[in-house]
């Protein structure tokens, strides 16, 4: 391709999860615009998924770590 | 059930954003040793998957209570639609102060010889340029040069956003884009992208060239950060169309004449009430507000018949920043720019 570029670098893999943790966070139903069965509801599965996600950042460095001390 | 459509829509833009973060990080989780890229990659993905599960039902259960209460389907859809604009501002919120999620090298090249073309000489006249860009297969800007005046003039012609995903393919004119766009000047690789075309058009060679920005939604936020930023050239003047644009703090000289459909979501998205006259900070930058009766609001061929339909008989100082804004000279040369997005080391 010709033409002139420039170069920017991602955030690591653990910082996009916890920021994608801190939306799901942020999504607590407002009970006064919920009917109440469902705003519980919906509130144990964010609270679910925002356990997923703790755990994955734990596995991923875990694992991640292992490997660097086996030399894989 | 969700009484109020407010709140669906703040929901479903968080877990909006928390999904598309997920959706980058799946490509970060490539950068991990090999065990530990394979089990991000599956919990990742599954994660994607809860988010995506969980918004179709806040959606199905906002919908079925809306359709109970009489409104229509259609509605709801609009409802839905915005919240992608509504991600933009909230992901945007949070990257303020973070390294560039996503980002990548850009690049830009020619993609045709320079052409005559016809001087624009009204605003429905900037707004056909802007068209013409918006209805390419590629991603491209167009960029004019005007002859005939004392200084070189040229005009960018800015798109808006073509790529709902940051990783589907090479387009830089992406949601990526949009949220770095918000997160400041710099940063978009829309926005590096154009500063390289421009460039390449010649621009700056002559620290007196003028340059007036016309843009539609990311591309007018895209032109008000390289308006604020401009250090080779002198700007001209911003048009822009149903544009976030009234948090980029532009110089008081520069001449802004921004049109928006009243309810289109995505000019609030910067949070910032537009200015609907000139004000003693800015006398040269005008808010123009109008209802749009028929058709999507944020769409730029509605903006074009509503451009059509000005009626700026009251209004001197739209009259006043239009012919500012508006190059001056008899003959227009245009040239095609591609941009792209490359992956790989600079």
């Amino acid at each position: 391709m010709s033409g002139e570029s420039q170069n920017f670098e991602m955030l690591p893999f653990d910082n996009l999860v916890t920021l994608a943790q801190s939306f799901v966070y942020q999504a607590k139903p407002d009970p006064t615009q919920w009917h109440d069965a469902a705003s519980h509801t919906f509130e144990v599965e964010l609270q679910e998924l925002h356990a997923d996600l703790q755990a994955l950042i734990r596995v991923v460095l875990t694992v991640d770590l292992i490997e660097m001390a086996v030399g894989l | 059930m969700i009484y109020n459509p407010i709140e669906l829509a703040r929901i479903v833009g968080l877990l909006e954003a928390a999904a598309v973060t997920l959706e980058v990080d799946l490509v970060a989780a490539l950068s991990l040793r090999p065990i530990a890229a394979a089990v991000a990659l599956g919990k990742t993905a599954h994660a994607v998957w809860r988010i995506r599960k969980l918004q179709a039902a806040v959606i199905s259960a906002g919908i079925h209570y809306n359709q109970m209460e009489g409104n229509l389907p259609n509605r709801m859809q609009d409802l839905v639609g915005g919240t992608v604009h509504a991600l933009a501002g909230l992901l945007a919120n949070r990257l303020v102060a973070l390294p560039l999620v996503g980002e990548t090298r850009v690049a830009a090249r020619p993609v045709s010889g320079w052409f005559a073309t016809r001087t624009p000489d009204s605003l429905p006249a900037l707004i056909n340029g802007l068209v013409a860009s918006q209805n390419q297969d590629r991603p491209v800007v167009r960029i004019e040069q005007v002859f005939g005046a004392a200084t070189r003039q040229f005009v960018v012609y800015l798109p808006g956003t073509q790529q709902w995903s940051p990783l589907t393919n090479r387009n830089p004119m992406d949601l990526g884009s949009d949220l770095q766009a918000f997160a400041g000047a710099g940063r978009a690789g829309s926005e590096r992208a154009v500063a390289l075309a421009m460039r390449q058009a010649g621009i700056g060679k002559n620290p007196s060239d003028r340059v007036l920005f016309v843009g539609f939604s990311q591309g007018a936020l895209v032109g008000a950060n390289l308006a604020a930023t401009a250090k080779n050239y002198q700007v001209s003047g911003l048009v822009s169309l149903g544009g976030p644009i009234n948090q980029v703090q532009l110089p008081r000289s520069v001449p802004v004449l921004a049109l928006e459909h009243k309810s289109d979501p995505v000019p609030m998205l910067d949070m910032h009430l537009s200015q609907n006259g000139p004000s003693e900070q800015a006398p040269n930058q005008v808010t123009l507000s109008r209802h749009r009766e028929t058709g999507p609001a944020h769409d730029l061929l509605n903006y074009r018949e509503t451009a059509q339909n000005l009626d700026l008989q009251h209004s001197a100082a739209a009259r006043r920043v239009i012919d500012a804004v508006m190059p001056q000279g008899g003959y227009t040369e245009g040239r095609w720019f591609e941009l792209s997005r490359e992956y790989g080391k600079a």
